[in-house]
């Protein structure tokens, strides 16, 4: 993705404007990450097929689909967590112009993780130790990762639960997690994932077994906070209507090929990929009246699938798209991989 | 035993049979072990034709004879008893008191357990008290206190054991009822009007009855051991039946000079006991929905 | 509507006697969770109704009072103007077959050790609606009737994906030929491909065979799609209730409010949210239990409890202050 069209998009539409100000990004700035033809495998299938999208510093970006799609599975490699022996990882991920990691080490991966890249689990009650108390694991890192005394340490501790709307603080840090409500246990998830000051941070459907009310308060509180910070973030979602809400871009997956990415705006507003299209008529508003599911089926995931993976499902199936993967190509703003797409 | 079913099934269902050897290649230990148990049952059921002499005959010529001897492959022990013979017919009691105890464990477990479970309040509790006195004690000396109580005898041995393996049976049995109970089915069932009755018979027993069968399968081993255990203490089995555990201990006096009378028997013990365990952990692996990820 | 309601709840209370945290063990003051405070609701014949509310609201109690599971501590709730706590003999026998139950975790609400043609004939075995020779058609036919290929008769549980589940459960319910259908967040945790078949397959159902719907969500959208009528709940009450389009289109309590901008929007701003959490249910002070996190909340939210009131024909609410809504256009 050319920045330059980003930064046009942006300019044009001022959103999403969930937060009002934004830093304008500068046209020839480089990508935080650059994400080029990444490919994952295991065994015999193909989980990752060819992803390739970046994201400027600053921005927020939107993994979409459906489960099965490989979202997870791209937050879960750009963290580095992906590297057991039956995984085949291929493709290029480079962080702030820092050469490709994909081949790197373990300990080139320990300099990334937690550092410059943290994650907040989907299930916060699950992601955050139950012997040990919110303190000792919001500690742990900042003395360990950063280097700090003790004190430091406690006093960082307290400035970051505070910072994530945490009230009584100095007390919270002995409880333990099963003490906090789950909206207080995402928030203790935040800030864990921001106590490095990442320049990435990964939200893996962070809002997902929480109330609205409290989504609305977890994602305004991330948005503010990777702001706060100039960080980037990619979220992992699976509702289109929230990532209008809160993403610049989005990238949508499909059986771990990229369908259609682009600006937000201009992909969610008029989606040209029929998948894309499916999903967001899948989308329920208050006043929808017939909804357009599409037919069940799950993709393939082996690796001799020659067509794009969608095709079985997809409504305006031509006899070439089983044949042979249509290109992401640049259309109308975004870029697209599609041998029949809407207009 | 494997390949011969194999060959028969082979011209009427190659998928299934490519799927049996798949198994077997990804499970070797498994089939080594089954292939044990099975040697084991099949000479104890076809013991007087597979022992080479009656297994009370003694041969004046041979006493304390070493393995391989003429006639006497295994060696004989200080009776001038076929070792080998004797192995071969002790499989029998071994297997039934093993197999029979656990039977009797598992049906007592069974009832308790499932009366515990479902009855909840102050049957719950004194069912468990109970369980937990029986538990207290190990199951040798639970067995030995029983066969105290009953007198000796290869069926009082197998009811010795089978009573003292209630305990851990009816404790695993009331885990499952108490998980299975609280499960949306049951209380769907009863919203549907099934009565009591009809849905512990419906759709507790047969969640309870698998888990079971897979722990009474692993436990079979243990009731071996526990009844070799009580023979060789002398209150078992009463000689001259050739029980392992009596074997041995006749033996003992013996083993500076003649070790192969206890160790025949005892080779023999351990080989079972560890066949028994490794298809136990096989076939809980393998259908244990609990270890076994749904997809 | 003239025709007698299946459901009705008047005033229906559940309180919990709990601990309270702190003192020790046995100077412990025993207080009270009222789960259910005063709801009043009924469910008429063919009619739709989403009750609505966040964790900690109430909705699953209401669920178990209605399905007679639990008993309210004070309060009646009737099935077909009995109360459904002394149901006996034929009556018990006639709810048990009129309500049909979809539960969120369907794969736990399916006996992992019976086929699907075991699962979905139970009812019909049960209730003897049909002779033993009919018993594969009329699967069959329920199968099909929601979407399912027979060929998955022989199948298990577990070998099934949500969608099919949820599927299954469908037409388990339906094979008691109910008149009621409850159920509880029946789509949560689906692909939105998936959610939206089932909510499309849901909404046919009901129209198509006259079923009353009582959906217990969380999801605004999916209460507007399914529900002729709504009822928002917070903390144990209704604070509204009504026609579902004219409560979502101009709501009068602002907890509604709040639950409506809650929900994401395309492209709309992520609104400023509700400020805190829902508070714990027990010893609640006295006022509008909403007063503490309302932006329009006065003085006099803190001390005077508001009732649910009807303000038109469609519409009630429970708020001292409510927000401005329009009266509904006549039809």
């Amino acid at each position: 993705m050319k920045p330059m069209d980003l930064g046009a998009a942006r300019a044009s539409t001022s959103l999403p404007a969930a937060l009002g100000q934004r830093i304008e990004p500068t046209p020839e700035s480089k990508p935080l990450l650059k994400i080029e033809e990444l490919s994952l495998s295991r065994g015999e299938s193909l989980i990752l097929d060819n992803v390739t999208f970046s994201l400027r510093r600053g921005g927020t970006l939107g993994l979409l689909g459906e489960s099965g799609a490989g979202k997870s599975t791209i937050a879960l490699t750009l963290i580095g967590l992906l590297r057991t022996p039956e995984v085949g990882l291929s493709g290029t991920i480079e962080l702030d112009g820092a050469g490709n990691v994909t081949e790197a080490g373990e300990d080139a991966w320990l300099k990334l993780r937690g550092r410059r890249v943290a994650m907040i689990f989907q299930d916060a009650s699950a992601a955050l130790n139950p012997c040990f108390t919110i303190g000792r694991q919001l500690m742990t890192p900042l003395r360990r990762v950063m280097g700090l005394s003790r004190s430091a340490a406690r006093a960082r501790a307290i400035e970051l639960l505070e910072s994530v709307g945490l009230n009584d603080t100095p007390s919270r840090l002995s409880a333990y997690p099963h003490q906090l409500s789950g909206g207080m246990q995402q928030r203790v998830m935040i800030a864990i994932a921001l106590s490095s000051n990442p320049d990435l941070l990964l939200a893996d459907e962070p809002t997902s077994a929480l109330d609205v009310t409290i989504q609305a308060q977890i994602i305004r509180l991330i948005l503010e906070e990777t702001r706060r910070r100039s960080a980037s973030c990619i979220f992992v979602l699976h509702d289109l209507a929230l990532a209008s809400q809160c993403c610049d871009d989005i990238v949508v997956l499909y059986g771990g090929q990229v369908m259609e990415t682009g600006p937000s705006r201009i992909v969610l507003e008029a989606p040209m990929h029929p998948y894309t299209a499916a999903l967001k008529g899948c989308v329920l508003e208050f006043d929808t009246e017939e909804l357009r599911p599409l037919p069940s089926g799950a993709p393939s995931f082996a690796s001799k699938t020659p067509g794009c993976r969608f095709a079985p499902r997809c409504p305006r199936a031509l006899e070439k798209c089983a044949a042979n993967k249509p290109p992401l190509a640049d259309v109308h703003g975004r870029k697209l991989a599609c041998w029949n797409p809407l207009t | 035993m494997v390949d011969l079913s194999a060959d028969i099934e082979l011209s009427k269902q190659p998928a299934r049979v490519s799927a049996i050897l798949a198994f077997a290649r990804s499970n070797i230990f498994f089939v080594i072990a089954a292939t044990v148990v099975a040697i084991f049952v099949l000479s104890a059921v076809f013991a007087p034709l597979v022992a080479p002499h009656p297994p009370l005959d003694q041969d004046m010529a041979a006493f304390m004879s070493p393995p391989l001897t003429e006639n006497h492959l295994l060696g004989t022990d200080s009776f001038g008893r076929d070792l080998l013979s004797r192995t071969i017919y002790g499989a029998r009691y071994a297997l039934a008191i093993g197999f029979g105890a656990v039977l009797i464990g598992a049906m007592g477990g069974l009832i308790v357990g499932m009366a515990a479970g479902l009855s909840g309040g102050v049957t719950e509790w004194a069912l468990m008290r109970f369980i937990d006195a029986l538990l207290a004690l190990p199951s040798l000396i639970m067995a030995i206190a029983f066969i105290s109580i009953l007198g000796q005898g290869v069926d009082k041995v197998i009811l010795a054991v089978g009573v003292a393996l209630i305990g851990p049976f009816s404790r695993t049995v009331r885990a499952d009822v108490l998980q299975i109970k609280a499960q949306a089915f049951v209380e769907a069932a009863g919203l549907m009007g099934v009565k009591r009755l009809a849905i512990i018979w419906r759709h507790i027993l047969p969640n309870v009855i698998f888990p079971l069968a897979v722990q009474a399968t692993i436990r079979v081993s243990y009731a071996v051991l526990v009844s070799s255990g009580l023979s060789f203490l002398g209150i078992g089995v009463a000689p001259p039946t050739p029980d392992w555990g009596l074997m041995i201990a006749e033996g003992r006096s013996f083993v500076s000079f003649a070790p192969w009378i206890a160790g025949v028997p005892g080779t023999a013990l351990a080989i079972l006991l560890i066949a028994l365990s490794i298809v136990g952990d096989g076939v809980r692996e393998h259908f244990d929905p609990k270890l076994r990820k749904q997809g | 509507m003239t025709t007698a309601p299946i459901f009705r709840l008047l005033d229906v209370q559940k309180a919990y006697e709990v601990r309270a945290k702190g003192g020790s063990l046995f100077t412990r003051a025993k207080r009270r969770l009222r789960a259910l405070d005063g709801v009043r609701l009924s469910l008429g014949p063919g009619e739709s109704l989403a009750i609505v509310g966040e964790s900690g609201s109430g909705k699953t109690t209401l669920l178990r009072v209605l399905l007679g599971l639990t008993q309210p501590t004070d309060g009646r709730a009737l099935f077909r103007e009995k109360d459904i706590g002394d149901l006996a003999g034929t009556d018990r026998d006639r709810f048990c077959r009129e309500v049909a139950m979809i539960y969120q975790d369907a794969r736990g609400s399916l006996n992992p050790r019976m086929s699907v043609l075991d699962l979905v004939a139970e009812p019909l075995d049960h209730h003897k609606l049909c002779a033993k020779a009919e018993r594969r058609d009329r699967v069959t036919a329920l199968l099909t009737r929601v979407g399912l290929a027979p060929e998955m008769m022989s199948r298990y549980v577990s070998a099934l994906s949500g969608g099919q589940l949820r599927r299954v459960a469908i037409a388990r319910a339906l094979a008691s030929e109910p008149s009621v259908l409850v159920a509880d967040e029946a789509v949560s945790g689906l692909d939105v491909s998936t959610q939206a078949q089932i909510l499309q397959l849901l909404r046919d159902l009901q129209r198509e065979m006259g079923l009353s719907l009582l959906f217990i969500t969380h999801d605004l959208g999916v209460a507007a799609y399914l529900c002729d009528r709504i009822a928002v709940m917070y903390l144990g009450r209704v604070v509204e209730a009504g026609a579902t389009r004219e409560v979502l289109k101009a709501p009068a309590h602002p907890y509604t409010r709040a639950l409506l901008n809650a929900s994401p929007r395309f492209f709309a701003p992520i609104s400023d949210p509700l400020p805190g959490e829902v508070p714990s249910p027990i010893d609640l002070p006295p006022g509008c239990r909403f007063a503490g996190r309302c932006v329009r909340a006065q003085s006099d939210c803190h001390t005077r409890e508001p009732a649910l009131t009807p303000a038109s024909p469609t519409r009630a609410f429970a708020c001292l202050h409510p927000l401005p809504f329009s009266e509904p256009s006549a039809h």
